[in-house]
């Protein structure tokens, strides 16, 4: 087993297990309950970290996509396909918790929200990516394919939350209200949350990079092996 | 690469599509205006071969020349001088004999299409059906006109990927002819086909694929055809 | 005229000249925006001012269904016969490739367009004729960024496993954009708002197509080739 990865991961995993567990202390007890949305604004802590997450999935997906139709080795391709999954994972994370935050501050489970609508689109282009995965028929043009779309995606986002934006201006919604700017103790514990967040980011997509590369060494060797097996077949014929 | 006189050249050339390996160790040299006749059991990669020559695919990994440009930096060069007939048309079955030939003379910059679509028509015998769509052709005809269509550019390299299969028997002759033709101006022509015989007749050397590898590369003026099956038969029974 | 462009009319003759004589796709497209119309007016009550506030969002609809459609056609064209194959052994520039279908798939959809409109003004019944001229713009940019991304995605979807199924998973999210600066320009222009409303919209659909035609134009290699 390659270990440098093993202890990446291993490292950045008792990062975020440690981290998991003073977040929570973090968001309840350090941070001040807010005045208006009360204990209901708590979501904040783990919606907004999810947010990060799932956007530095997103650019990593991009990245990735680059360079792999840059260099063409299947290992960017998996690096790439690991973060779309990682990023669809908490980019649902933000829109399951949105709503849990929406409806007992605004009455509604979902608002339409600039963030989390463009939330939204990013989801359903990144589910789309995962879908490009499973109905494609030859892997290595199922690679490219995702690449293209790795980029497209990417470069639609500030398209997106520009559009969204500009939208939500001219159909204001009298219920919703902008978020404000967060006093100190918040903002540490947010950002600290922030950065367990990533840290957990980084730690799973270590881990699950490995064990697809792992799957993938695995096919070549039997490939392999069932290649040899026909050769020695033939010799003992003969 | 220095082969001056060569008009295909390939130095071990392998093609892998994921773990799946279609070619290996390929050295193949294709003199200009020499016929290279393909043989080898169906999966063999013959195919393959065909497409990587005509550009449509690049080796994964090994260097390969036509017309002494590497192919790996310049694709698009070698391109207008190569023309391929394969198992399908290639043909727009809505536009007509004339507009299937007009559009791929445009595509491959010749200069007077109009002119260029006619000879070609012409030299096919199907002048006389130029403005009819293609979807009312027979077979045969549709044959004749890829063809046309193969040979419009006046490509120095032709590659045809079986293109004796499903023909009939006028077709055939006519093709039989037309490569003959072809030879006789010195085109370089590479012939996948199953018919040992007549790629035999055919060709100035072959060479037989099994398992995505040359098993065996002759001059076919040294082999008889009861030679050649007992060759293939041999190169066959080796790999399996 | 440098190569390029001659292999880019080239397309956009064949596929013009195509669809002129088969008009298989322009009327079944014509034929399929109209239905989505009627259906959407079957959903509102008949004459009521909510339907008529909901014109631009239908009309985008319509061309949407109708567009997907138009554009798996456009590559089963090439699938017959192997004819992308034909397309790749040509000297010609992929993007080229890329360029005429979009064009193609572009003018195809204007000229539906134009037929969806009056029909638009009748069964919504909206006083489009006076707006008509300002409508044009965000029509054209719009569809064009619909024709740019949805050509590339066409070419990836019909070989997968799902086909035309997942041209609209792959297409429409990130179209996002350019159907809200299409809707809401219209929306604006229709309900007679001032001009200065409208340009942030019509900036939005053309920074979309402009992005997505040069972006798409250089992907589309990585699309096509093996």
């Amino acid at each position: 087993m390659k270990t440098r990865p093993y202890l990446w991961s291993f490292g950045l995993g008792l990062l975020a297990l440690v981290g998991m567990l003073i977040a929570p202390y973090m968001a309840l007890v350090y941070a001040d309950v807010e005045t208006q949305m009360l204990l209901a604004q708590k979501i904040m802590y783990f919606h907004v970290p999810s947010a990060f997450a799932a956007y530095a999935g997103f650019f990593l997906v991009f990245v990735f996509s680059i360079l792999y139709l840059w260099r063409r080795d299947k290992r960017w391709d998996i690096w790439a396909s690991c973060s779309a999954e990682l990023g669809v994972l908490f980019c649902t994370l933000v829109l399951l918790t949105g709503p849990l935050w929406a409806k007992p501050i605004w009455g509604a489970w979902w608002v339409w929200d600039t963030r989390l609508t463009l939330t939204l689109v990013l989801w359903l282009i990144y589910v789309a990516y995962l879908m490009l995965r499973s109905y494609s028929e030859d892997p290595q043009q199922s690679a490219k394919f995702r690449a293209v779309l790795g980029i497209i995606g990417f470069l639609d986002v500030p398209l997106v939350h520009y559009a969204v934006k500009l939208w939500r201006t001219h159909h204001p919604n009298v219920v919703f209200q902008e978020r404000m700017g967060l006093p100190p103790d918040m903002l540490t514990a947010l950002l600290f949350c922030g950065m367990t967040f990533l840290v957990l980011f980084a730690a799973i997509l270590i881990k699950r990079v490995s064990l697809e590369l792992a799957r993938d060494e695995l096919d070549y060797l039997q490939a392999e092996i069932q290649d040899r097996k026909t050769i020695l077949g033939q010799v003992s014929e003969e | 690469m220095g082969e001056d006189t060569s008009a295909i050249v390939l130095r071990g050339v392998a093609k892998r599509f994921g773990h799946l390996t279609a070619l290996q160790g390929i050295d193949l040299d294709v003199p200009v205006g020499v016929t290279l006749a393909l043989f080898g059991p169906n999966g063999a990669g013959k195919t393959t071969l065909l497409r990587l020559i005509s550009t449509l695919g690049k080796p994964t990994s090994g260097r390969m020349a036509i017309l002494g440009t590497d192919t790996l930096n310049a694709p698009e060069q070698v391109r207008s001088q190569i023309g391929l007939i394969s198992h399908q048309t290639l043909l727009y079955e809505d536009l007509t004999a004339r507009e299937n030939l007009v559009f791929y003379g445009r595509m491959y910059g010749l200069k007077d299409t109009a002119d260029c679509a006619r000879a070609a028509l012409d030299a096919v015998g199907l002048l006389d059906r130029q403005h009819d769509r293609v979807r009312t052709f027979s077979r045969g005809m549709k044959q004749r006109l890829t063809i046309a269509r193969a040979t419009l550019h006046r490509p120095s390299i032709l590659l045809l990927d079986e293109p004796f299969t499903g023909l009939d028997a006028s077709a055939r002759t006519l093709l039989s002819r037309m490569l003959e033709g072809l030879r006789q101006q010195g085109r370089t022509i590479v012939l996948v086909t199953h018919d040992l015989q007549q790629g035999l007749a055919l060709s100035d050397r072959f060479a037989i694929l099994n398992r995505g590898r040359i098993v065996a590369q002759r001059t076919s003026a040294d082999v008889t055809f009861s030679d050649l099956e007992t060759l293939y038969e041999t190169a066959i029974q080796k790999g399996r | 005229m440098p190569p390029f462009f001659r292999h880019v009319f080239a397309i956009l003759w064949k596929d013009l000249k195509t669809e002129a004589r088969t008009k298989e796709r322009l009327s079944a497209m014509c034929f399929f925006a109209f239905l989505v119309l009627l259906i959407f007016n079957f959903a509102f009550r008949p004459g009521s001012t909510v339907m008529q506030s909901a014109a631009p969002g239908i009309f985008w609809i319509s061309v949407t269904f109708a567009g997907l459609f138009g554009l798996t056609r456009s590559f089963a064209l090439e699938r017959q016969n192997d004819c992308l194959m034909g397309l790749l052994l040509t000297p010609a520039d992929r993007g080229a490739i890329y360029l005429g279908k979009t064009l193609a798939n572009l003018l195809t959809m204007i000229f539906m367009e134009t037929l969806l409109l009056p029909l638009l003004a009748v069964f919504l019944n909206i006083a489009l004729w006076a707006h008509l001229f300002r409508l044009l713009l965000p029509l054209f940019l719009g569809t064009l960024g619909f024709a740019a991304v949805g050509t590339l995605f066409a070419a990836m979807s019909m070989n997968t496993r799902l086909q035309e199924a997942l041209l609209p998973m792959l297409t429409l999210p990130v179209l996002v954009p350019a159907l809200l600066a299409g809707v809401e320009s219209f929306q604006a222009i229709l309900s007679g708002a001032p001009f200065s409303e409208v340009v942030p919209w019509i900036k939005l659909a053309g920074a979309f197509a402009v992005l997505f035609v040069t972006a798409c134009l250089l992907l589309f290699d990585y699309v096509v080739e093996e």
